[in-house]
């Protein structure tokens, strides 16, 4: 007995230092992951002559003026037009979120509930094209879209988004656990039209995987950069990526500012990721992000 | 459930199926046009080569504004010579000028942002200050300045240019500037002698003394053997005058030792290296203070204190000469010192922005004493070097800080006018190689000086269409070189081409009866395709000497040739049929052919001909073309291919860019995985207990959802060299640590291992939530019956968490290798063009991926456009991701699972 008890208490000994090196490690890397966030925060506060002379890691107190410098440098040197970049990837962002999430559920619904004949054959392809490189036809899109006379506008960015494989396949596991078939009969047997009984109906049913794929479709779409940089040309259609890329020009030489300019992009996506942080992290953790 | 619902449905479910179709509908008719289409567009243009860089292809709505700026009809490989230009366009080479002039004057201001206001104002700062050689900028200049920042146009400058090109506002800028010495370079001159000094002594081109050998190098053993140098303890032994202690202890202060015999002594019996600069500024200062040496001595309080101390030793002179011809230029070169000053001297490191650096080297160059720094006074801008070469280190040390101090705080105005004549002085004098190589900016100008093309000119940074077709309008070009006009040109150019080609055709195709003239025709070659050949020396001759015997078709070739071949050419048929190139030359040889005779040559030199002639008639080259065409795109079929895996060069750039996407993949890959795979056990872990993982794992996941762009934009930022003056976050801490920065962009490696850290650190976090759900997912009970049967946490983790964890890792696996192959935003932002690395003997950019190799050549700067070769190396791209995840979906399957599958399968059948 008298033994036990002295196991049980080198175990608890043991455990306790366990997870005191646990928590060492663990802290650490949350520290990681922060402090680059935290140092460019920092730096936007103060004047670019202090940021190139010291390492700075607390503000400035009375930082309003030389934020204020930094951003004018930001507009006249750096071509960096926040307003416009934000509008743009506004913009983008918005339509082709709303555009993945309502046309993958109407796909996966469709492929859930009716019968036809080669869905599963659909479906597979749909789950094997998840697998396809999204980059490698990039010659082929451009030309498509140089035909088409679309280069230099958003549309190339927003339309592909109807076909979104990845958004289809977990909105479509998704339906397989949680639709009833009973209320589609019940709406059916009320008189309600197929597309109705989609809209009014079961989208609502689906909100939980829609919303959670809105999030990795709205992020997927707001840091691209890739095809943006190929197919935006001009000033005012650029998103704030392409924006924020002009920031690492060895023109640009106010280090104040560039860390201004970063932060303004950094903000609005932190913001959103503190609401929806328990969202994202549950989004992942079904496996539903990209890349 | 589902299965009632269906037959509950009966004839009515069969009706609601076509909505199945409806709903789908929108989502693969998306699919197939804008990503299936485009894939397989991309495979058709990795072999059919589209002609991708012509106006239509890039959209130009204004193709002759494009043929205008990239074409250049004074090629003479288009018109010969100026008459033939003239003869097809109607104007002369003058007036065609005009329009490359205005694109030579565009891309100028393009590059030079002559009216930033900014700039101009730094200029207008100057005022009338004297530049520091006595030029100072007039009023009429301040003006005309004054002028060009309220008109936002550059005219008033260019036009007091064309008023008096000797003297004008323009000239005088460009005196002001020209003999302005910039304080950063003068400084750097000044570093510059003091290295040759230092170099001087250094490295001192004859030895003077020698009583002892050259080739002796001064070290321990020597040292102990040297029974002279027990003498100097023994002399610092005794006794000593006051004024003889005050040196000695002055000089054991200053090398950071209490006690100048007991350093000394531990210098003999080898616990200090005599290698320490430390040794050589103690001997050096105890020879010179006993009078032997011809400098003089003064110490820490400025008192001459030359011969005070007599040691008299020639032994020390002796141990002084040692060292400063063998040890002293190891000790500096081993401090690195001597090599850092070298930097500042060429200009490789900033005197400004390495400023704590450098102070640090000259310490270290002061505290061993080896060298005499010559010693500045600072008046204003004025820097003079002071006569005496007697110095006292804190007094060089002050003076350099306030050479370097004063410069970078003198007149700012004065600095930041000088940059911003740069820029006029560059617009003016930019060498643009349009139409020759040597006119500058001003000579446009003054060409086109009439209606001042500047007028026209956008200053914005791009191409004003509109103000570009107003000046061609002006300068009477529009109809000349109107897009119509522009396709009638290449048309005719084509028909010429094409006619031409037909005579090449027609004289090749000749009687060799006929092209046997002068009986010099001496052999005959028929390679495997049947292809017969009739060749007149062809080193010798020109091209109508080449006859190829045939028609048009291989059929008509041979019928053409047989009877003459039986009559005339070998007896012996199997020397043709099947034979080599080698011995058909010996069936020829043995005909009395010559020697000289080079088959092979001949051989491509018709083949060439032909070819070339042929395509010439089936596609001929007119003008347009040479905007849109380099032999690249005349392969066909499998050629870019072939190309990508004949050529070497290209095969080592593309293989190499996938070699570097590969090992930046694996590089943040593996650490990856492997904090993933601790964290999640520890998160999962319930013995530990631990609290608050969901804050944890929160911002261990935030880098994920942030742009990309911008942490690569931030690391760039902080890893940054020096750049115009400004330091990095890195820089300043690895200065504050080492003394000296260190470049990440130039060193291939260390640029790798930062973008494979932002990889790292950006994905481990979702790495680590992928693999805790899948932990989590494990049935609990698994893991307690392993501990019930005693096993211990570390054989539970690989026999159960592992195995189950499997179709988790693998998830990871491929999502990740797909993702890494297509890396692109954060090595194309990380913008590294100076670090290479060897692969394959070629040199590549060490960051440079797929994606962003396929980018540059397929989008990239410049009107060459290597579409076809792009789509085939994401065609490659494609396949080579497709093997890897069927790779990795083999090696990691269930094999239990599939042995399962395969026994069902096969129980299945057997039952049938």
């Amino acid at each position: 007995m008298a033994n036990n008890e002295v196991k049980l208490h080198s175990q608890s000994k043991q455990i306790a230092f366990e997870s005191s090196i646990v928590y060492i490690v663990v802290i650490f890397f949350a520290i990681l992951a922060i402090i680059p966030f935290w140092y460019m925060f920092m730096n936007a506060t103060w004047d670019s002559v202090h940021v190139q002379t010291h390492f700075l890691l607390y503000p400035k107190l009375d930082g309003f003026k030389s934020m204020r410098e930094n951003w004018a440098y930001l507009a006249n040197k750096a071509s960096f037009d926040f307003a416009i970049g934000f509008k743009n990837s506004a913009i983008i962002s918005v339509s082709s979120t709303i555009l993945t999430v309502y046309f993958s559920a109407l796909t996966a619904y469709g492929l859930t509930v009716y019968q036809f004949k080669g869905r599963k054959v659909i479906f597979a392809i749909i789950v094997g094209v998840m697998m396809v490189p999204t980059a490698v036809n990039i010659t082929g899109f451009y030309k498509l879209m140089d035909t088409l006379n679309l280069i230099g506008t958003k549309w190339p960015l927003i339309l592909p988004a109807i076909a979104a494989p990845s958004t289809v396949f977990f909105i479509k596991q998704y339906l397989d656990s949680s639709l009833s078939v009973e209320i589609i009969e019940a709406s059916r047997i009320d008189g309600a039209g197929e597309f109705f009984t989609f809209n009014k109906i079961c989208l609502p049913i689906m909100v939980p995987a829609i919303a959670t794929q809105a999030i990795f479709s709205f992020l997927g779409s707001w840091n691209n950069f890739f095809a943006p940089s190929i197919l935006l040309t001009s000033t005012d259609q650029k998103t704030l990526p392409l924006m924020v890329a002009l920031l690492s020009s060895d023109r640009v030489v106010q280090y104040g500012s560039v860390y201004l300019g970063l932060s303004a992009s950094v903000v609005p996506v932190i913001i959103v990721y503190i609401f929806l942080q328990r969202f994202i992290i549950q989004g992942v953790a079904a496996g539903g992000v990209k890349e | 459930m589902a299965r009632g619902a269906k037959n509950n449905g009966g004839h009515k479910g069969l009706s609601y199926t076509k909505f199945g179709y409806i709903f789908i509908a929108p989502f693969c008719i998306v699919y197939l046009i804008f990503s299936l289409y485009p894939l397989l567009t991309t495979f058709w243009y990795s072999v059919a080569n589209p002609k991708s860089n012509t106006a239509d292809f890039w959209g130009f709505s204004n193709k002759d504004v494009f043929y205008d700026q990239y074409l250049n009809l004074m090629d003479t490989s288009l018109y010969p010579d100026e008459e033939a230009f003239t003869a097809a366009t109607g104007i002369t080479y003058d007036e065609y000028k005009l329009v490359k002039d205005y694109f030579t004057v565009q891309e100028a201001a393009t590059k030079y942002e002559v009216l930033d206001e900014d700039n101009l104002q730094a200029i207008l700062d100057i005022g009338t200050k004297d530049n520091g050689s006595g030029v100072t900028l007039s009023q009429d200049t301040l003006n005309v300045i004054q002028q060009v920042k309220n008109d936002k146009s550059i005219l008033p400058l260019t036009e007091s240019y064309m008023a008096n090109p000797e003297d004008n506002a323009y000239t005088n800028l460009v005196d002001w500037k020209g003999s302005f010495s910039d304080p950063q370079i003068y400084t750097q001159d000044t570093l510059r002698s003091l290295y040759s000094d230092l170099d001087a002594i250094v490295h001192p081109a004859t030895a003077s003394d020698d009583s002892v050998g050259e080739e002796e190098v001064i070290d321990q053993s020597t040292l102990t053997a040297m029974s002279g140098f027990q003498g100097i303890i023994d002399a610092l032994d005794g006794e000593l005058t006051a004024e003889q202690q005050a040196i000695v202890d002055d000089i054991a202060k200053t090398i950071g030792e209490d006690d100048l015999k007991a350093y000394f002594e531990s210098v003999l019996a080898g616990d200090n290296s005599v290698d320490d600069p430390m040794f050589y500024y103690a001997v050096r200062n105890l020879n010179t203070a006993s009078g032997s040496s011809a400098y003089g001595y003064t110490n820490e309080l400025g008192i001459d204190v030359t011969g005070v101390f007599e040691i008299n030793s020639t032994f020390i002179t002796k141990l002084n000469t040692y060292l400063t011809k063998n040890v002293w230029p190891n000790t500096i070169v081993s401090l690195k010192t001597f090599e850092s000053m070298e930097a500042y001297a060429q200009g490789e490191k900033s005197v400004f922005t390495d400023k704590t650096a450098i102070m640090a080297d000259f310490e270290i160059i002061n505290k061993s004493g080896i060298a005499v720094l010559k010693s500045y006074t600072v008046e204003g801008s004025e820097i003079t070097e002071r006569a005496s070469t007697n110095y006292s280190r804190e007094e060089a040390i002050t003076t350099l800080q306030s050479l370097i101090d004063s410069n970078k705080e003198s007149d700012p105005a004065l600095i930041a006018g000088a940059s911003a004549l740069g820029n006029i002085k560059g617009y003016y004098q930019e060498v643009v190689q349009s139409t020759d190589n040597t006119t500058s900016v001003v000579d446009h100008v003054k060409n086109v000086k009439d209606i001042y093309v500047e007028k026209y000119v956008s200053f914005d940074g791009k191409l004003d269409v509109n103000q570009y077709l107003n000046y061609k309008k002006d300068i009477g070009l529009t109809d000349v070189l109107s897009l119509a006009n522009y396709e009638k040109l290449d048309a005719t150019m084509k028909e010429d081409n094409r006619n031409q080609a037909r005579a090449i055709l027609a004289t090749t195709y000749q009687d060799p009866e006929v092209a046997n003239y002068g009986g010099k025709v001496s052999t005959y070659s028929l390679n495997k395709d049947g292809e017969l050949y009739f060749d007149v020396d062809v080193r010798n001759g020109g091209s109508d000497e080449v006859v190829i015997v045939g028609g048009n078709t291989l059929q008509e070739q041979l019928d053409f040739i047989t009877p003459y071949y039986e009559q005339h050419l070998i007896n012996d048929a199997d020397i043709i049929e099947g034979a080599t190139t080698d011995e058909i030359r010996d069936g020829i040889k043995g005909m009395g052919g010559t020697d000289r005779f080079d088959i092979n040559e001949a051989y491509s030199f018709v083949k060439f001909r032909m070819i070339n002639a042929e395509r010439q008639i089936n596609n001929p080259s007119g003008i347009l073309d040479k905007v849109d065409s380099t032999k690249e795109y005349i392969m066909t079929g499998g050629d870019n291919f072939k190309y990508i895996f004949t050529d070497s060069t290209t095969r080592n750039t593309v293989f190499g860019a996938f070699a570097t996407t590969a090992t930046l993949w694996i590089m943040g890959f593996v650490p990856q995985i492997l904090l993933a795979l601790i964290l999640s056990n520890w998160f999962t872990d319930n013995r530990l207990k631990l609290k608050g993982l969901s804050l944890m794992k929160a911002l261990m996941y935030l880098p994920n959802v942030i742009t990309a762009v911008t942490i690569a934009v931030f690391f760039r930022r902080i890893f940054s060299y020096a750049s115009g003056g400004s330091l990095s976050a890195s820089q300043i801490i690895l200065r504050k640590l080492t003394g000296h920065g260190y470049n990440f962009f130039t060193n291939p490696w260390a640029s790798r291992w930062l973008v494979a850290f932002i990889n790292f650190w950006m994905w481990y976090g979702n790495t680590m939530i992928t693999l805790i759900a899948g932990i989590t997912s494990i049935n609990e009970s698994l893991f307690e019956s392993a501990q019930i049967d005693g096993a211990n946490s570390f054989q539970t983790y690989t026999k159960i968490t592992l195995p189950l964890l499997r179709p988790m890792l693998l998830y990871t696996f491929v999502s990740s290798l797909i993702g890494g192959l297509q890396m692109y935003d954060i090595p194309k932002n990380i913008i590294n063009t100076s670090a290479f690395i060897n692969f394959n003997g070629t040199q590549i950019y060490s960051l440079r991926t797929v994606l962003m190799y396929v980018n540059e050549i397929a989008f990239g700067a410049g009107n060459n456009k290597l579409i076809g070769r792009a789509s085939a190396v994401s065609v490659i791209l494609f396949i080579v991701t497709t093997i890897l995840s069927i790779i990795i979906f083999y090696l990691m399957r269930d094999k239990d699972a599939a042995k399962a599958a395969k026994a069902k399968r096969l129980a299945r059948k057997a039952v049938k």
